[in-house]
């Protein structure tokens, strides 16, 4: 019974999961890495105690310091999660993935989100090995005196938190197709990205550690502050995942189906819970937070999706609804570059129109006022806002351009996207600045300026400047307006192109000609 | 079962890496799939296996499309590419488990399936080494050992002899010919074309994109071809006959070899060659033997393909 169980147990695991174990387990890097973190844990208690212990202050009443040990011990604890498991894990993935094993993968029933889901929880499971053998070291810091059971565990909590959406963000480093001048480009920018972490997780602990966790558990603030982080880690690890996915599928996958639905569902949970936290704390922070990031996730998205496909292979065909009323719903999150711009832009819709409600929901002490008394929260969505349309206008310029003049491939259009921005951004500063010299003044010039992406959002923000917000607005409403005018044939080609597949080939198969008479199978028998 | 590929084309932007090619086998045999580099081998063999998607035509296995039901059609297919195995840190045998694994295998049977597919492709003496410390031929047999672990019908096999010392060529020869026995049906490409043309049933010459040649071996090795050789050994008379084939408008070249036999070359279908001996018979001459001397598949490949890349 109790093996039939653990067979059971056995087979429903993850292959990936069985197999980054294994491999760990094997590995004398990773028994190398354990090793020296420990020795390193004992080595540093050991030299506190020995020095206190000479100084005779381990003795002393007021003796405390179970804070500065703790925090020795969660620098290493950290240090090593952050950059060994993230370079240990995003280096074996970008290995396999630069090689035919991803391939081989594919012809089993293993699927890219089970291969990703795989090696984030091998990690995880690295990182749960590296944690139990460093809590016993920090629990006994609570015998230094100076922290508290709670502190330190809430402390373990946040730094494991850290560390899920550092492996993750690994992960997806790792799944980007590069050549190894560019790989190695995006282990230099995850490194930095884990630098800053640690650097912004250790900062953070000694906070809680200095007031002391169990203080603030009576605090409304507190748990809600804590449940935003947990939702906003889970919420980037999710759009991590899914991009990792899309990314790891193959180019006739439906590859971004799953990241428009969790983005769709995590523009819509993060709205909802972080404007309940907003109205329960009277405060619009939160509020401001949440359309700080949908404006520049939607223009990320909007980016992505001008580079995709425009027909859809029989594989995905296939999988298009075949009832009518379905199928616009399905045009909206199938990997395809109008749909996805359409869907960016409805989303951003919905924000627009919901923001002025949502608004209203707070009251008006707990609205955040910026510099002559302006409206932050306004301030900030006006911003985000004209930065995604300024977005779609160059992506929706880019791909009338590369449709009707430089017929590059659309998986190129960012390409286009980027040397359009740069030109729209550099060549009317120039111009300016050669034409007007010293004469120059961005309040009364700033005409000039309106395809600068920079300049247009430094024109919305500026609260002096409230008169002229109407221009750029106008500006770049008549830009996106022109462009979507030009691409509505584009539109409605992929629209009316987002059919089901429909079989045509399957008589073929009798037309073939007989190349070889079949051999007959009396004398076969099969293996294993 | 039969795998039929029917009007396969696949491009990658202006190339035509698989223009149009229809071919099928069937069961118990080995197919020779040739071709220079770059003629849309491998594309069409990753197409086999569901890697990738063609721009159009289809393929079936036992009339599963690979492009309608990627899904069930891979099931199918045992696909062993011309890279082998190497990942770190892992044996032999846990490779074989993950793969085990992954295709769906479970508790005991994939235990029991791990232990039988060592012991046909005879890993089980080395189930314990590390998969980067084997030899080629070594990581060609778990390469194979991989494939086979959802036995699955069709094996397509992408340079699996690429890079092996003759000895294992051979046994990876062996191996192929048991497979084949076993009912599976293969398709494999290679350079090394003695060897393709010793165990295959038929064979496929494709260069870019195209197919220049299919069938079976014999179909193939008796085609046409712009030049014959034959031999023809006469009792008496050797120079004169000699003149009299220089004399004959489709004989290229005619030369007395040292056991007097006449080694000719002629230009044309095979009727010609009727034609030259029935001109002997008339002329009076004592044919003792007059035989053609079959092209070999490296001959025909480097008459048919002209080694140009895309």
């Amino acid at each position: 019974m109790k093996a039939g169980l653990l067979e059971k147990i056995d087979d429903a695991l993850n292959p990936i999961v069985v197999k980054e174990l294994r491999q760990g387990v094997q590995s004398r890097f990773v028994v190398a890495v354990l090793l020296l973190f420990l020795l390193l844990q004992l080595v540093f208690i050991g030299i506190f105690l020995v020095i206190w212990s000479i100084g005779g202050q381990l003795e002393s009443t007021e003796f405390q310091a179970g804070r500065e040990v703790f925090s020795v011990l969660q620098g290493i604890l950290l240090a090593t999660c952050m950059v060994f498991i993230p370079a240990y894990t995003g280096m074996r993935l970008g290995a396999e993935r630069s090689d035919v094993h991803v391939d081989l993968f594919f012809i089993t029933t293993l699927r890219p989100r089970a291969i990703i889901a795989g090696k984030f929880a091998a990690a995880l499971m690295l990182a749960i090995l590296i944690f139990s053998a460093c809590m016993p070291f920090m629990a006994f810091t609570y015998f230094l005196r100076g922290i508290d059971l709670i502190s330190i565990f809430f402390v373990i909590g946040f730094d494991f938190l850290v560390v899920t959406v550092t492996v993750m963000m690994a992960i997806f480093l790792a799944v980007i197709p590069a050549n190894r001048i560019l790989k190695a480009l995006l282990g230099m920018i995850g490194l930095l990205i884990g630098l800053f972490t640690f650097g912004f997780a250790l900062s953070g602990t000694v906070e809680f550690m200095m007031v002391g966790v169990a203080s603030m558990l009576e605090s409304r603030d507190f748990w809600y502050g804590c449940l935003t982080v947990v939702l906003w880690s889970i919420g980037v690890i999710g759009l991590m995942y899914t991009w990792s996915v899309g990314l790891l599928s193959p180019p006739s996958a439906n590859r971004t189906l799953p990241m428009r639905l969790w983005m769709t569902l995590l523009w819509l949970a993060s709205g909802l819970i972080l404007t309940y936290f907003s109205i329960r704390l009277e405060h619009d922070i939160l509020l401001g937070v949440w359309l700080f990031s949908v404006c520049i996730l939607l223009s990320l998205c909007l980016l992505i999706s001008c580079n995709e496909r425009e027909r859809w292979a029989p594989r995905v065909a296939r999988t298009i609804p075949k009832r009518w009323w379905l199928r616009p719903f399905a045009f909206l999150f199938y990997s395809g570059a109008a749909g996805g711009i359409i869907w960016a832009c409805l989303l951003l819709a919905f924000t627009w129109l919901a923001y002025p409600r949502l608004e209203q929901l707070i009251p008006a002490t707990g609205r955040t006022r910026g510099p002559g008394g302006s409206d932050m929260l306004a301030n900030i969505f006006q911003t985000m806002a004209i930065m995604f349309v300024y977005v779609y206008c160059y992506a929706l310029t880019a791909i009338f351009l590369r449709n009707t003049i430089f017929r590059i491939q659309p998986v190129y259009t960012w390409v286009l996207w980027i040397t359009l921005v740069a030109l729209g951004s550099a060549i009317p500063f120039l111009l300016t600045f050669l034409l007007l010299q010293r004469g120059w003044n961005f309040a009364i010039h700033y005409t000039w300026l309106l395809t600068a992406p920079p300049a247009g959002m430094a024109v919305v923000s500026e609260w002096r400047m409230v008169t002229e917000h109407g221009t750029v607005f106008l500006f770049v409403l008549t830009w996106a307006g022109l462009v979507t005018l030009l691409n509505i044939p584009w539109f409605f080609k992929q629209i009316r192109a987002f059919r089901p597949f429909v079989p045509t080939k399957t008589q073929a198969r009798e037309m073939l000609p007989d190349i070889l008479a079949p051999t007959p199978m009396e004398a076969t028998r099969t293996i294993p | 079962m039969r795998i039929n590929v029917v009007g396969l084309k696949k491009y990658f932007g202006r190339t035509r890496a698989v223009d149009d090619i229809s071919f099928a086998f069937a069961s118990g045999q080995i197919f020779g799939f040739v071709g220079p580099n770059g003629a849309g081998k491998t594309t069409t063999m990753r197409i086999l296996a569901t890697l990738d998607e063609p721009t159009d035509g289809d393929a079936y296995v036992d009339g599963v499309s690979v492009v309608e039901d990627p899904e069930k059609a891979r099931r199918l297919v045992g696909y062993v590419p011309d890279n082998l195995p190497t990942h770190r840190d892992m044996s032999v045998h846990d490779y074989l488990d993950f793969f085990a694994r992954a295709y769906g295998l479970k508790g005991k049977h994939r235990t029991q399936v791990i232990e039988r597919i060592e012991e046909f492709t005879n890993l089980t003496g080395i189930r314990e080494k590390f998969l980067v410390a084997l030899s080629k031929g070594m990581k060609q047999r778990v390469s194979v050992a991989r494939a086979l672990l959802h036995d699955p019908p069709v094996l397509v096999m992408d340079e699996p002899a690429a890079g092996l010392d003759p000895r294992a060529r051979v046994e990876l020869r062996e191996l192929l010919k048991l497979l084949s026995w076993q009912g599976k049906a293969i398709l494999i490409s290679s350079h090394i074309l003695t060897e393709l043309a010793e165990i295959c049933n038929g064979v496929v010459i494709i260069e870019h994109g195209k197919i220049l040649r299919a069938g079976t071996m014999d179909k193939v090795l008796a085609g046409d071809v712009p030049r014959r050789t034959v031999h023809i050994r006469i009792l008496e008379r050797h120079e004169e006959v000699t003149k009299h084939l220089l004399q004959t408008p489709s004989v290229e070249k005619a030369s007395l070899l040292v056991d007097n036999t006449v080694e000719v070359e002629v230009n044309g279908p095979e009727t010609v060659c009727c034609e030259l001996l029935v001109g002997l018979v008339q002329g009076g001459y004592r044919v003792v033997e007059f035989r053609q001397r079959r092209a070999d598949l490296e001959e025909i490949f480097m008459n048919v393909t002209k080694g140009e890349v895309q």
